[in-house]
C-alpha cells in the first residue's frame, strides 16, 4: 500500500498546474478554485485531469473530479485514493 | 543573419527552453513529450511578434467532426518550423458539410488561404453490409466518394484533408480489413478512391500511415473522445499537427527542395582521402557497406521525385569525385548531383554558395552530415537550413530523413518530376564564396582541449596506427614500428582532441629528433576528422617549445608529395616553413624554431596528461 500526505499531493498538483498553465511561479493552496486562475476553462480542465493521471500514475473518473469544489477537495480525493488502494 | 554576439554556443548542450525560435529548425522537436511541445506552442501563440517574424503569414481554418482546439493550439508551432506564420481558426465541430454548404457562412465571407478538413471513420455514411459481395462493397465506396466530390465542389480555397482513419475495432474479426463488407477494407478502399478522384484543390494526407507510425493506442483514445470529443490522445497531437503542416507547406510552395549531402561516413563508410577507394565501406560486401548503398538508393528515390541533390564535402574535389567515377558500389552518379562542392572551406559558406548556385533560398536546404560539429556550426550560422540529426547507424539514415518529413509533397507535378534533371543540367561547380562567418566564436564555443598523451601501453598502438593509416595530412611515407615509437617516446608528441561535443581520441602525432643544430620532424600526421579545427597550430607551438628545450634554432622536415597529401603545400609556409631544396626522395623544408607570427588562434586549452 502506498500513502501520500496532503502536502505531497499539493506539491505534485502544483507542478501539474504549472505545466498546464505554463507559469513557473503559480502557487496553489487548498482554497484555490477555478475562479482564481483566469485560464482555467473546460479545455484546460481536461489537460489538468490528464496531467494528474500521468503525475500520480492513476486513472481518474471524470464524474468524481467534476464535482470537486476546490484544490483542497482534489487533494483529499487523491489522499483517499491512495489510502484505499 | 543570426548574430552570435560575444557569448557563442558555450556550454549549451541543448537549446535553452525559453528561446522558442531556436526550436523551429530543430529536428528533434517531435521526440519531446507532448506536454512540453504544447507549452512551447502556447508561448509562441502568445508572442505575436515572434510568430510574425517567422515568415509569410498564412490563414488556415480547420473544419472537423471532433474537438480541434488542442490541435489548433499546436498548429502554429509546426507551421513556424516550416517557415510560415499561421493564423489558425476552427469551425464548429461536426460541421464540415454545413460550413461548406452554407454560402452565407463565415467561410465564404472571410475565406482563409487554406482549409484543413478532418473527418474520421465515424463520418462514413455508406457502410457496406456485413457479408456483402465485392460488387456491393464497391458500390458503397462509390457512394462515399460521390458525397465528397459534391462537398469538394463547394470549396472556396485549397484544402488538405486527412484520409479516413482505420477504426480500432474489427467486429468482423480478421477479415475486416480484407473481405467485402469489412469496415477497415471500406476505409482503405474509400481512401484510395478519394485520392484518385480528388480535384486539384484537394490534397489528401495519409491517415493510415500516420496511425501506423503512432500506433493504435495513441491514435485511438475512446475515453478522451467521450470526455471531450477529441478521438486521439494528446501524444498523437504533435505528429498530426506536424504532418498537416508538412503537407500544407508543400501545397503552399514552402517545401524544402534540396538535400545537401556530406560524403565521408554519410554517403559511404570511411574517409576516402585516408583509406582510398578500396578501403571504403560501400556495397554488399559488408553489412555497413550495404547500409550505405541502401541510403543511396533512398536518396536516388528522392531525386526521382524531384528533390535536388547537392554535395558539400571537406575533401579535395578530385578525391570527392573519385568514388562517383570509379566505385562499383555507388548508386548515385555525378550526373545526379546538381551542385558539387568539395573543398576545405567551412560548411556554412559552402551552403550559401550552393543556395546561390541553385538560385534558391537557404530555407530550401536540408543538410545530412554525420559530423555533430558541422551540424552545430551550420545550425548556428544558418538557422534557416534544416539540419538533420543523422543517427549513429547508417542503416537508420533513410528513416531519419523520412520521418523528419523534410521533403513533404502534395501532388507530384510534371515540374516536380523534371526539377532534379533541370537543376542537374545547369550544374556547374565553382569555388565557394567565403562569407564573414563568425568562425572564431564558434571554435571557441566548442571548448576544445588538446591533451598531450604520453607514449605508453594505452596509446602506443593508436600512435603507430595513426601514422601508418593517415594519407592526407602526412609529411612523407615513413612509418614506425611500436618498438621504434617506444624508444623515441620522449620525442613523440601525440595529441588528443576533445570538445564539448565529443572526444576524438588521439588524432595527431609528430615524431621529433633533436640534433645539435636542428630539430628534425621525422614525420607529422593528423587525422582528417579534425581538419579545420586548428590542431596543427597547437602542434606547431608545441614543436617550438621542444626546440627551445633542446636549445636549437631551426626545424627541419622532409615533405614528399603524394597524390593525397597536396594540402600540405599551402599549409607548410603558413607554419613558417620554406622549401630548402631537394633532399633524397622528397623536398627538404626548414623553419625558424619559433612559430611564425600571424598563425590563426587555435582557441584550445592545452593539457599535459
Amino acid at each position: 500500500m502506498m500513502l501520500i500526505s496532503p502536502d505531497q499531493a499539493l506539491t505534485i498538483l502544483t507542478e501539474v498546474f504549472r505545466e498546464v498553465f505554463d507559469e513557473e511561479g503559480l502557487v496553489l493552496t487548498l482554497e484555490t478554485t477555478a475562479d482564481d486562475i483566469e485560464e482555467w476553462d473546460s479545455l484546460n480542465q481536461i489537460k489538468l485531469i490528464i496531467g494528474c493521471e500521468k503525475a500520480f500514475d492513476i486513472r481518474l473518473k471524470p464524474r468524481e473530479i467534476n464535482g470537486l469544489q476546490n484544490v483542497g477537495e482534489m487533494v483529499d480525493h487523491l489522499v483517499r485514493h491512495f489510502s484505499s488502494v | 543573419m543570426k548574430n552570435t554576439g560575444k557569448m557563442p554556443a558555450r556550454a549549451r548542450t541543448s537549446p535553452p527552453k525559453e528561446d522558442i525560435p531556436s526550436f523551429y529548425g530543430g529536428a528533434d522537436l517531435l521526440s519531446r513529450p507532448a506536454e512540453e511541445i504544447t507549452r512551447l506552442a502556447k508561448r509562441l501563440n502568445k508572442d505575436k511578434a515572434a510568430l510574425a517574424a517567422v515568415g509569410p503569414g498564412i490563414r488556415v481554418t480547420v473544419l472537423s467532426s471532433f474537438l480541434t482546439d488542442y490541435l489548433a493550439e499546436m498548429l502554429p508551432l509546426m507551421f513556424a518550423r516550416r517557415g510560415m506564420a499561421a493564423t489558425v481558426t476552427t469551425g464548429d465541430y461536426g460541421a464540415i458539410a454545413p460550413a461548406l454548404l452554407e454560402k452565407k457562412g463565415v467561410l465564404f465571407a472571410d475565406t482563409p488561404d487554406f482549409l484543413i478538413l478532418l473527418p474520421t471513420h465515424r463520418d462514413l455514411a455508406h457502410l457496406p453490409a456485413p457479408g456483402c459481395d465485392a460488387r456491393a462493397a464497391e458500390k458503397a465506396v462509390k457512394k462515399e466518394v460521390a458525397l465528397w466530390m459534391d462537398l469538394w465542389a463547394h470549396l472556396p480555397c485549397p484544402a488538405v484533408q486527412l484520409s479516413f482513419d482505420p477504426p480500432l475495432l474489427r467486429p468482423r474479426g480478421d477479415q475486416d480489413g480484407l473481405a467485402p463488407g469489412g469496415l477497415v477494407r471500406h476505409v482503405r478502399r474509400v481512401n484510395m478512391e478519394l485520392s484518385d478522384q480528388a480535384p486539384p484543390q484537394v490534397t489528401l494526407l495519409d491517415c493510415e500511415h500516420l496511425v501506423q507510425r503512432l500506433g493504435q493506442d495513441k491514435w485511438h483514445d475512446p475515453r478522451l473522445y467521450h470526455m471531450c470529443k477529441q478521438p486521439f490522445s494528446f501524444e498523437a497531437l504533435p505528429e498530426l499537427a506536424d504532418s498537416l503542416a508538412a503537407t500544407l507547406s508543400a501545397r503552399a510552395g514552402h517545401g524544402r527542395k534540396v538535400l545537401v549531402l556530406d560524403l565521408d561516413n554519410t554517403l559511404w563508410g570511411g574517409v576516402v582521402g585516408d583509406v582510398g577507394l578500396e578501403g571504403l565501406e560501400l556495397g554488399p560486401e559488408t553489412p555497413e557497406g550495404e547500409a550505405f548503398t541502401a541510403f543511396q538508393e533512398y536518396v536516388a528515390a528522392l531525386s526521382q521525385r524531384g528533390v535536388i541533390l547537392a554535395v558539400c564535402s571537406k575533401n579535395t574535389e578530385k578525391m570527392a569525385r573519385l568514388p562517383f567515377r570509379e566505385h562499383s558500389g555507388m548508386v548515385l552518379g555525378e550526373s545526379d548531383i546538381a551542385c558539387f562542392i568539395a573543398n576545405f572551406e567551412d560548411k556554412a559558406s559552402n551552403l550559401l554558395a550552393i543556395a546561390e548556385e541553385l538560385n534558391l533560398g537557404l530555407n530550401a536546404l536540408v543538410l545530412a552530415d554525420d559530423s555533430p560539429v558541422e551540424r552545430a556550426w551550420v545550425r548556428e550560422q544558418l538557422p534557416e537550413v534544416l539540419v538533420l540529426d543523422l543517427p549513429e547507424e547508417p542503416a537508420d539514415f533513410p528513416r531519419a530523413i523520412d520521418e523528419a518529413k523534410a521533403f513533404p509533397s502534395g501532388r507530384l507535378t510534371q515540374e516536380d518530376l523534371e526539377r532534379a534533371a533541370s537543376y542537374q543540367a545547369r550544374a556547374q561547380t565553382r569555388g565557394a564564396m567565403s562569407r564573414a562567418v563568425d568562425m572564431e566564436a564558434f571554435l571557441a564555443g566548442l571548448e576544445p582541449q588538446a591533451t598531450i598523451e604520453p607514449v605508453g601501453p594505452g596509446s602506443l598502438d593508436r600512435i603507430v596506427q595513426l601514422i601508418a593509416k593517415t594519407n592526407q595530412f602526412k609529411l612523407n611515407p615513413r612509418v614506425f614500428s611500436t618498438d621504434e615509437i617506444s624508444k623515441r617516446a620522449e620525442h613523440v608528441l601525440a595529441l588528443r582532441l576533445r570538445d564539448r561535443l565529443q572526444d576524438y581520441g588521439i588524432v595527431s602525432v609528430a615524431v621529433l629528433e633533436p640534433g645539435d643544430e636542428v630539430l628534425t620532424i621525422e614525420n607529422w600526421v593528423m587525422s582528417c576528422r579534425v581538419f579545420s579545427r586548428r590542431l596543427e597550430y597547437v602542434m606547431r607551438h608545441l614543436i617550438s617549445e621542444r626546440a627551445r628545450k633542446a636549445g636549437v634554432e631551426h626545424l627541419h622536415l622532409v615533405y614528399q608529395q603524394s597524390d593525397r597529401n597536396g594540402l600540405l603545400v599551402d599549409l607548410l609556409p603558413e607554419l613558417g616553413f620554406a622549401s630548402g631544396g631537394e633532399s633524397g626522395e622528397g623536398a627538404a623544408w626548414v623553419s625558424a624554431a619559433d612559430s611564425p607570427d600571424g598563425m590563426p588562434a587555435h582557441h584550445m586549452t592545452i593539457i599535459c596528461s
